[in-house]
């Protein structure tokens, strides 16, 4: 709606006088100013922040700023995990014992060590909680503290990868005792009996740089400086997450110096700031990725369930348009991305053969086409939204004959129905927990990812068995070249026929004023963002 | 009032209304044609997406490369429908509550005007959105849930209209010569009652056809691919520089509502209250 | 939002003299019944989505996990029959337990009672803009009778009664916010002002009280972009209805008597003419502001405006079924409590009532 044509001329004729007003508001406006970071957000449905319950996106920002966690990466070095609370670590050879020890110089904002007790405290506390994060405690299967300064996690079952698993900011380490005292509890019965909730929602216990100060839920989160931070953040006193809904507002308040830094933006928004020397561009590549999926349940779509359909499927789509379908997309070209070890490159990526899709139908005995529906989510918090890509997954089916009938419901509806494996094809957008080939394995047979799809040991279908096999074997491989190629392989497999397209991820990318310094540095796809790297010129 | 003096309500009169009658006579003129004028809305083009508006695109083309300009043509087959399905709805179950209440008055009339109450009392918008979502989104969920907050209004006008028709000569004459009050009701009082409700019906176009605009924007209302003014908007606010994905729909949307309030102009206000 | 308006204004208003004493008494008993009403409304369409609250609250991943699961429907007694499950609701609600939010784990009334003052700021400026351009717009348009002011008011007033909000809000952002700076961005202030202390909730006035006139400055300066939007659209309304009415009262017997005394053109029209007009725009008043309550959903939404709507709109998405029950609640009690006041003052307002 920009060039409203009758407002136009005034537009121009006025542009000049809000320049002028913009201009002085980023300039210096005092050293407070110059040391407070404004994130410029979408704050909607965000926090709350105790590290056990919060799930959403920029809960990473915030705890990674107030809390530690036993592991970081280095930077953007996927491929290199890095002491954080804890100075050294040792696996196991059977890949089911993690063993750490803490660094003696690690605070709480209290003052207190950080200790053993303190760490078994918190990993038991995300467990038995039962909220949003606690599946990803699901694997442990003891911790323990022999000793103040070590900790032992043991698994249920071999994950050599599970190493990266703490990084994730909900396995932040929180100060026992000031948690306690508020109602916080580690009890089996931690669900019903953690009274901790309300406070720790705008309240942190951590040893990180920064402090909760404020929230105001929906609005505006203030984040100040811990005064005792064992590691005190590089530059900045405060940060304020201030709530500005839509891409192109932040980007207007960027210009005109409300704020700092804006969220993750489409590529065809920040393409235009090249030449704006006032402003810079950050990023890394992105996590959260687009999926399409096929059902092998043949009571639910009969058609779709056979073999010579998911190729055919496969051999329909148009990979070369999907990808312009937002610049700055990253195509995937299979279920492990170009960027993680063991992803698929650009010369095996599949390629649309629409001939060869209609033979595969015609020898199904389909040659006519059938009809089938496609759930998806209305969300738009990604850019292409998954609503533009369905429409487009829509149109290159009909070409093969394929009839698709979108359902989109609004986000938790759409998962409720994808969760109960009711949907016969689904494009969803999804974010596997860390950067690792292993991330695939929830949509391998009897994952929870493959089972609503109908995927499963007992329904494996042509290809399903050879798929877990590779997984097993992967899963305990220490030896990291082997351990990538076997997942490699599983992943090429399964651009033939298998029940999933790894389609393409958004980069994670936003714009900066250009004087914060050291976003190449704090950005990742793990913590999003490290604000306490950040200095301001 | 007799049915020639509505008939004559119903005929434009000055100039503005001329002009609403021309643009909704537009409007569904090129609802009709659009196949034949324009190309597919659905056909895409995605090395062509967020064109700006030329001779080949003539309102540009979409996040998906798909022609706006056939978009907007075709939208109209959409949006327009829902207003009226809306109305419709809201008439055929407001009428006969509210009549059914004003002429059998006693607990039927404490019950549906109590429900008429709380529906009223409850945000508007809030409870459309709620409905919808509970009955998944579809252009039939949009259109029960609107209706559903709509409906009252009609109860009440109706049950207002009978109120004071009972008490008229003809109707109590009616009943005096040995008339079913069902036959009174349906050959007397409802033909009589009818020119208002229908005059507030034409009025309530405009606003069914935002309400169901703005649930569409909001997601609840029509599905996509089938093009409609509200959830085009809605899919441009992604893509704010695009301005022509926004303009053109928005645009279609205010023109048919400003249409339908320059032509409800016809109606004075105090013709159907008192 | 202005179809809401239109949606339910009731076509015939005002009982008047005893009728209304009446009217008034029988509202007040079954006000609490209305209350009960509404809860059991929304409780059952909450109960009727289909999406499951435990899977919108714990997420793709977390909803594997079926302890979390459990103790999820286990917290909000989701595991109960449906019956007893709106006894508790109600039996808490009767303790003044508004619930906690699903979505944020906090009790939905004190998110309620930052996002409340928030929204009657709005709605106090957005009907004050309203009546401003309404009135004086409606008053000259009914004077001057078919002059060209009357036409522009018309042409104006009719815009704004078309247009949906959602895209008068997305148009003025882009217009007013993005190219011409005119306007502050979304928020109530400035992120790098420290907000003043809480004493009315509504900014504006807690500046002033602590002596920030700065501050409060730039509260107004947020503003004015949702209330522009509001009141342009609230504001056609009025000018519709003033005009309307004046040029019904202007040809009244009692404006004639009063032309017949010798009064001044002026005089008549402000004085007498006037006064009935109000009648019908105060009534209109108690609807507008009733809807503002709630029906700034899409211009919250898009002008990032932190009040009830907006939280209202988040919650919904999120099917944070507590906080939307709540919500509706509190918003649907303010509705007609506010409705309630206009009608009593209605009767001192109208001059035929006292007759």
């Amino acid at each position: 709606m920009r060039r409203v044509i009758p407002l136009l001329a005034i537009a121009t004729l006025l542009a000049a006088a809000g320049c002028g007003g913009a201009d002085t508001k980023s300039g210096d406006a005092g050293d407070a100013r110059s040391k407070t970071l404004v994130y410029g957000v979408n704050l909607k449905s965000q926090g709350p922040w105790d590290p056990h319950v919060g799930a959403v996106g920029l809960d990473r920002v915030v705890n990674r700023a107030a809390y530690d966690t036993l592991v970081a990466y280095a930077g953007t070095d996927y491929a290199k995990v890095v002491p954080d609370l804890a100075k050294e670590w040792t696996v196991s050879p059977d890949a089911k014992t993690f063993t750490f020890k803490l660094d003696p110089a690690a605070k709480f904002g209290t003052g207190r060590t950080v200790t053993a007790e303190d760490v078994r405290w918190s990993f038991t506390r995300l467990k038995n909680l039962a909220g949003p994060p606690s599946y990803l405690a699901g694997p442990i299967d003891t911790v323990t503290a022999p000793d103040p300064a070590t900790v032992v996690v043991t698994l249920k079952s071999p994950d050599v990868s599970f190493l990266r698993q703490f990084v994730d900011g909900h396995f932040s380490v929180l100060d026992k005792e000031t948690a306690t005292a508020h109602g916080a509890t580690d009890a089996a019965d931690a669900a019903k009996t953690d009274t901790a909730g309300n406070w720790l929602a705008a309240n942190s216990v951590g040893s990180g740089p920064y402090q909760i100060q404020s929230w105001e839920a929906g609005s505006r989160l203030v984040l100040v400086r811990n005064p005792k931070a064992w590691r005190p953040a590089k530059y900045l006193d405060k940060i304020i997450l201030q709530d500005v809904p839509t891409p192109d507002a932040q980007l207007a308040a960027l210009k005109r110096g409300e704020i700092d830094l804006t969220q993750p933006l489409g590529k065809s928004l920040l393409e235009p700031l090249g030449s704006e020397s006032k402003l810079q561009v950050a990023g890394t590549p992105g996590l959260t990725w687009y999926l399409l999926g096929m059902t092998r349940n043949a009571k639910l779509d009969p058609n779709l369930a056979k073999q010579p359909v998911q190729e055919a499927i496969h051999k329909a789509l148009d990979y070369q348009g999907i990808g312009q379908l937002a610049e700055g997309l990253q195509q995937w070209y299979g279920m492990i991305p170009p960027f993680i070890p063991g992803g698929v490159a650009e010369q095996d990526a599949p390629k649309q053969d629409v001939e060869g899709a209609r033979q595969a139908l015609a020898q199904a005995g389909l040659g006519g086409g059938f009809d089938t529906e496609l759930c998806t989510t209305t969300s738009t918090d990604q850019q292409p939204s998954a609503l533009d890509l369905a429409q487009k997954v829509q149109s290159d089916l009909k070409n093969v004959g394929i009839r698709v009938k979108i359902d989109s419901q609004e986000n938790s509806a759409f998962l409720t129905k994808y969760r109960a494996a009711e949907c016969k094809m689904v494009l969803t957008i999804d974010g596997p927990a860390f950067p690792d080939p292993s991330h695939i394995v929830p949509y391998l047979p009897d994952g929870a990812r493959a089972l609503r799809m109908g995927w499963s040991a007992a329904n494996p279908g042509w290809d399903g068995a050879a798929y877990s096999a590779a997984a097993k074997q992967a899963l305990t491989t220490t030896d990291e070249a082997k351990r990538d190629q076997l997942w490699h392989d599983v992943a090429v497999g399964m651009n033939a026929n298998g029940p999933w397209v790894g389609i393409a991820s958004v980069p994670y990318q936003f714009a900066a004023d250009a004087r914060i310094k050291g976003l190449d540095q704090a950005t990742n796809q793990v913590t999003l963002l490290d604000v306490a790297a950040l200095t301001r010129d | 009032m007799s049915r020639s003096a509505t008939a004559s309500r119903i005929r434009p009169h000055s100039a503005a209304q001329w002009v609403g009658v021309s643009i909704i006579a537009a409007w569904i003129l090129l609802a009709v044609v659009a196949p034949l004028i324009s190309s597919d809305p659905l056909a895409q083009t995605t090395s062509d997406r967020l064109q700006a508006p030329s001779g080949a695109h003539l309102f540009g083309t979409d996040q998906l490369g798909r022609d706006v300009f056939s978009r907007v043509l075709h939208g109209a087959r959409a949006t327009l429908p829902i207003g009226v399905c809306i109305v419709l709805l809201a008439t055929l179950v407001g009428v006969p509550a509210g009549a059914l209440a004003g002429f059998v008055r006693g607990w039927v009339d404490e019950v549906v005007m109590r429900l008429a109450d709380l529906l009223f009392a409850l945000p508007a918008l809030v409870l459309a959105l709620a409905i919808a979502a509970a009955l998944g989104p579809s252009v039939s969920s949009a259109v029960i849930a609107i209706a559903a907050v709509m409906w009252p209004r009609y109860a009440r006008l109706t049950r207002g209209q009978v109120l004071t028709l009972r008490q008229r000569e003809f109707v109590l004459a009616d009943r005096a010569t040995g008339a079913s009050p069902a036959q009174v009701l349906w050959q007397t009082v409802l033909p009589n009652a009818a020119p208002v409700v229908s005059l507030v019906a034409v009025l309530d176009l405009g606003t069914a056809t935002l309400a169901g605009a703005t649930l569409s924007f909001l997601g609840l209302g029509v599905q996509p691919p089938t093009p409609e003014w509200g959830a085009m908007v809605s899919s441009a606010v992604q893509t704010p520089e695009a301005w022509w994905t926004s303009l053109f729909p928005g645009f279609a949307l205010v023109s048919f509502v400003i249409a339908i309030n320059l032509y409800g102009q016809v109606f004075d206000r105090k013709e159907l209250g008192r | 939002m202005t179809e809401t308006v239109e949606l339910r204004r009731p076509l015939r208003r005002g009982r008047r003299g005893s009728g209304r004493a009446r009217s008034i008494g029988r509202r007040l008993v079954t006000l609490p019944f209305l209350l009960l009403g509404m809860t059991l409304l929304m409780f059952l369409i909450s109960r009727f989505l289909p999406a499951d609250p435990a899977v919108a609250f714990l997420g793709n991943n977390g909803a594997d996990n079926q302890q979390a699961v459990d103790a999820f429907n286990a917290k909000y007694g989701l595991d109960k029959p449906l019956y007893e499950q709106y006894w508790i609701y109600l039996d808490r609600l009767l303790h003044g337990d508004l619930g906690t939010s699903i979505s944020t784990g906090r009790p939905v009334s004190s998110e309620l009672a930052s996002a409340f003052p928030a929204t009657i700021e709005l709605a106090g400026a957005a009907l004050l803009l309203s009546l401003l351009l309404g009135i004086p717009f409606g008053i000259l348009a009914a004077a001057r009778r078919r002059s060209v002011l009357d036409r522009l008011t018309g042409g104006v007033s009719m815009l704004g009664v078309s247009m949906p909000p959602f895209v008068l809000a997305l148009v003025a952002l882009q217009v007013l916010y993005l190219q011409l700076g005119w306007v502050a961005g979304p928020g109530r202030l400035d992120p790098f002002l420290d907000p003043p202390p809480t004493v009315t909730g509504l900014m504006t006035i807690d500046a002033l009280l602590a002596g920030q006139p700065a501050v409060a400055g730039d509260v107004l300066h947020h503003l004015l972009l949702p209330a522009l939007v509001l009141g342009l659209i609230h504001g056609a309304y009025f000018a519709r209805v003033v005009r309307s009415t004046m040029i019904d009262t202007l040809g009244s017997d009692f404006v004639r008597t009063a032309r017949g005394k010798g009064l001044a053109g002026p005089v008549i029209v402000v004085g007498h003419a006037f006064r009935v007009a109000l009648v019908p725009t105060l009534s209109l008043i108690g609807l507008t502001f009733g809807e503002l309550f709630a029906g700034a959903i899409t211009v919250e939404t898009i002008t990032g405006w932190p009040g009830v709507g907006r939280y209202m709109y988040n919650a919904a998405t999120k099917l944070d079924f507590p906080a939307v029950m709540a919500g509706t609640l509190v918003i649907g009690a303010a509705y007609v409590v506010v409705n309630l006041v206009v009608d009593i003052l209605y009767g001192v307002a109208d001059p035929r009532v006292e007759a």
